[in-house]
């Protein structure tokens, strides 16, 4: 793949203030406790999903700047660590949108059962834990 | 009144709850083959040990989170991977030791086979892991484990010559049948016992499940540096033991038989039975911590909802993980390899690991934005640097000191 | 991979393959091989003595003895299987090992009798006189193969 030439736009605007909180994904994001609105742990962010230009290729000059879509949990762990990526329907996401907070924890806006990310947690509370006695029962 | 009653049920549990098969076994075999020449490693271990644990359990305190948790923040996911991998290989061979150990102790009180005790022991633990609540747990099995205090009782029984027991202990030598290589080896096995991984996040998470705060800490700390260094003590008991007793006769401790010889001819059957009985409580108890050990550094590094505190149903990913590990350990020790050999691999490895595990720690417990003020002193990072370099040296001797000894054979 | 990962991983190979080829070649029976087995039999009866002594004394229990008896067996055998393992090509060589399983077939018989005495001693304390003789002729027959290991042990120069 031949390497893009760098073209200097004819006018360079400022950078848009900030608006709202700013954060840096490593730190602030990524290896982060998600809890649900109850408190209750749902996963670690794994990864972030941002929408945009593809890496490598040509950005329109007035393109939208790349926003988070979703934050990623699950088997993209892997990838991220040693290399590659999941294709994208493959990819379990929490919604941008259901995220409530972002402080030591992110703090969802939904309960834990309603998101694709605590399916795992949900078969085998239903197909393992149930079928044992006593499972259900407090402490 | 009832504060008094804490604080002796917390130092006592800590005391009951410091021995587990691998300090058995490891005391055992090194008083039987060197006397009292290793016990400085006894004193090395317990108080590293100490320092590590006040460590965790004053982040798990402060922080609200435990360590594995903020271990994967902090460091990276790559480098909380590492210690998850380690740490949970280390915890498995651990789980399986100490199902085998009680396994074996129930073989002695009754002269029924150690392979039927197996599924009976798996299902025990599996059931208090299941249903029993955390702080009953944990009192429970600390207070019968004090039984093993009978060790120290037989020591006076036995009525050493006290002097030379001290001769060795504090000018060590290496004794003429073994070489220096066993002798560094059975070192380092002895330290690993001693600070064994398992036992620091099983620290930090429990602080967790029994919502210590930070006002808890100054309990944290009176349990540890009083309840640890007087199971140490214990340690040493079992050690001398094993050198007055099957030292002079010749005999090398191989199995969980022959540690509890010197009890009995000290005490007779009475001390035999309540032996039987710590030892079963020690194992059992050590069972439970690591197999709630492998369930926690799993859930903590994933993110999973953990805890004794919560329903099975609230938090199914994590009893699945321990039940899968219990199966492992039992499958394992169905293929029928001696548990008392796995005691002893898992000890050394757990020395092996310790770097991976005990340098977060060291690195969070210094993190002002997980600690606030309750940073570690200036004190505590000299004396955890100190112990860091100790436990690199150790790790990196373990496997060129295993081979040249031939496993410590 | 990369070339220098490439060569590491070479390299462990080849300590792998020396290692595989060390570990697999068969010990002769010398002084400095004989130790490891000889010192566990002799280790193992001295303890078989002592569980059995322990129990004449009633500080044990029969369980527990019996339990010690037969893991000491289990260790003999482990000992005995290993010495089968020596390659013995010289004539001396076979003197010294058949010298040395036939100690430890006696130490293997009298901790077998201990272990069956010892559970024949279960139940009642020690008060009937056959338990206790049955348990002496145990003691008397351990002893006498500690002295022919110990004497062997000393002329093969292990102690």
């Amino acid at each position: 793949m031949s390497k893009a030439k760098r073209i200097q736009p004819s006018e360079i605007r400022p950078a848009p203030r900030a608006a709202g909180k700013v954060l840096d994904a490593q730190l602030h994001l990524l290896d982060r406790q998600m809890l649900d609105v109850d408190g209750v742990p749902v996963s670690t962010v794994d990864d972030v999903e941002l929408s945009g230009p593809e890496p490598d290729e040509r950005i329109p000059e007035s393109a939208p700047a790349p926003h988070i879509t979703a934050l990623l949990t699950g088997p993209v762990l892997g990838t991220r660590i040693f290399g590659g990526r999941p294709p994208s329907s493959r990819l379990i996401r929490i919604p941008w949108r259901v995220v409530a907070g972002v402080d030591t924890v992110i703090t969802l806006g939904v309960r834990s059962d309603s998101l694709d990310a605590s399916w795992v947690e949900r078969w085998l509370r239903n197909h393992v834990i149930a079928r044992i006695p006593g499972g259900r029962h407090d402490p | 009144m009832k504060r008094l009653l804490g604080v002796a049920l917390g130092i006592l549990t800590a005391i009951g709850g410091f021995v587990d098969i691998g300090d058995l076994v490891t005391n055992a075999v090194v008083g039987s083959r060197f006397g009292m020449s290793l016990a400085w490693v006894v004193v090395i271990g317990v108080v590293g040990i100490c320092l590590f644990a006040n460590m965790s359990g004053r982040v798990a305190a402060v922080s609200g989170r435990a360590t594995f948790e903020v271990i994967r923040e902090r460091m990276g996911p790559r480098a909380g991977l590492a210690n998850l991998g380690a740490s949970f290989l280390i915890n498995l061979m651990t789980v399986t030791a100490e199902i085998g150990g009680i396994a074996l102790a129930l073989q002695l009180a009754s002269g029924v086979a150690y392979m039927l005790w197996v599924p009976f022991a798996l299902l025990a633990v599996w059931l208090v892991i299941w249903r029993v609540k955390f702080s009953i747990m944990e009192n429970v099995t600390g207070l019968v484990g004090l039984t093993l205090v009978v060790f120290a009782v037989a020591l006076f029984l036995l009525k050493p010559d006290w002097g030379s027991l001290a001769a060795q202990a504090l000018s060590p030598s290496v004794p003429g049948e073994e070489s220096t290589g066993t002798y560094w080896y059975y070192a380092i096995a002895l330290f690993g016992a001693a600070m064994t991984p398992y036992e620091v996040f099983f620290f930090s998470s429990g602080a967790v499940e029994e919502r210590w705060k930070v006002k808890d800490l100054v309990q944290s700390r009176i349990n540890v540096l009083l309840g640890f260094p007087l199971g140490g003590f214990l340690s040493l008991a079992i050690a001398a033991c094993a050198a007055v007793v099957l030292l002079p006769a010749g005999i090398s401790v191989t199995t969980l038989s022959q540690v509890v010889l010197p009890v009995a001819q000290a005490g007779g059957q009475l001390a035999l039975a309540v032996l039987i009985l710590g030892i079963v409580a020690a194992t059992f108890g050590a069972a439970l911590e690591t197999t709630l050990s492998s369930g926690y550094t799993l859930a903590q590094y994933f993110g999973w909802p953990w805890g004794k505190f919560r329903r099975p149903a609230a938090a199914s990913r994590f009893h699945v993980a321990m039940m899968v590990v219990l199966l492992a350990g039992v499958a394992v020790l169905a293929t029928g390899v001696d548990p008392i050999l796995v005691t002893e691999y898992s000890v050394v490895f757990s020395a092996i690991a310790l770097p991976l595990t005990y340098l977060p720690i060291l690195i969070v417990a210094n993190d002002p934005q997980y600690m606030g003020k309750h940073v570690n002193g200036r004190a505590v990072n000299v004396a955890g640097l100190v112990y860091l370099v100790i436990i690199l040296v150790a790790s990196i001797a373990a496997i060129p000191l295993m081979i040249a000894s031939g496993a410590g054979a | 991979m990369s070339k220098t990962a490439r060569r590491v991983a070479v390299v462990l190979a080849f300590l792998a393959v020396i290692a595989g080829l060390v570990s697999g070649c068969a010990p002769q029976p010398s002084a400095d091989t004989l130790k490891g087995p000889a010192k566990e039999v002799a280790s193992a009866v001295r303890a078989g003595s002592l569980a059995v002594e322990l129990r004449m004394a009633d500080s044990t229990t029969a369980a527990a003895a019996s339990t010690a008896a037969d893991d000491m067996l289990g260790q003999v055998e482990s000992a005995t299987d290993k010495l089968h393992g020596f390659s013995a090509p010289t004539p001396e060589e076979r003197t010294v090992r058949s010298n040395m399983l036939a100690s430890f077939s006696a130490v293997s018989r009298a901790l077998l009798h201990a272990r069956d005495a010892l559970n024949a001693s279960s139940g009642a304390p020690l008060a009937s006189a056959d338990i206790r003789d049955m348990l002496s002729t145990v003691q008397s027959e351990l002893r006498a193969a500690t002295d022919q290991l110990d004497n062997l042990m000393t002329r093969a120069g292990i102690q």
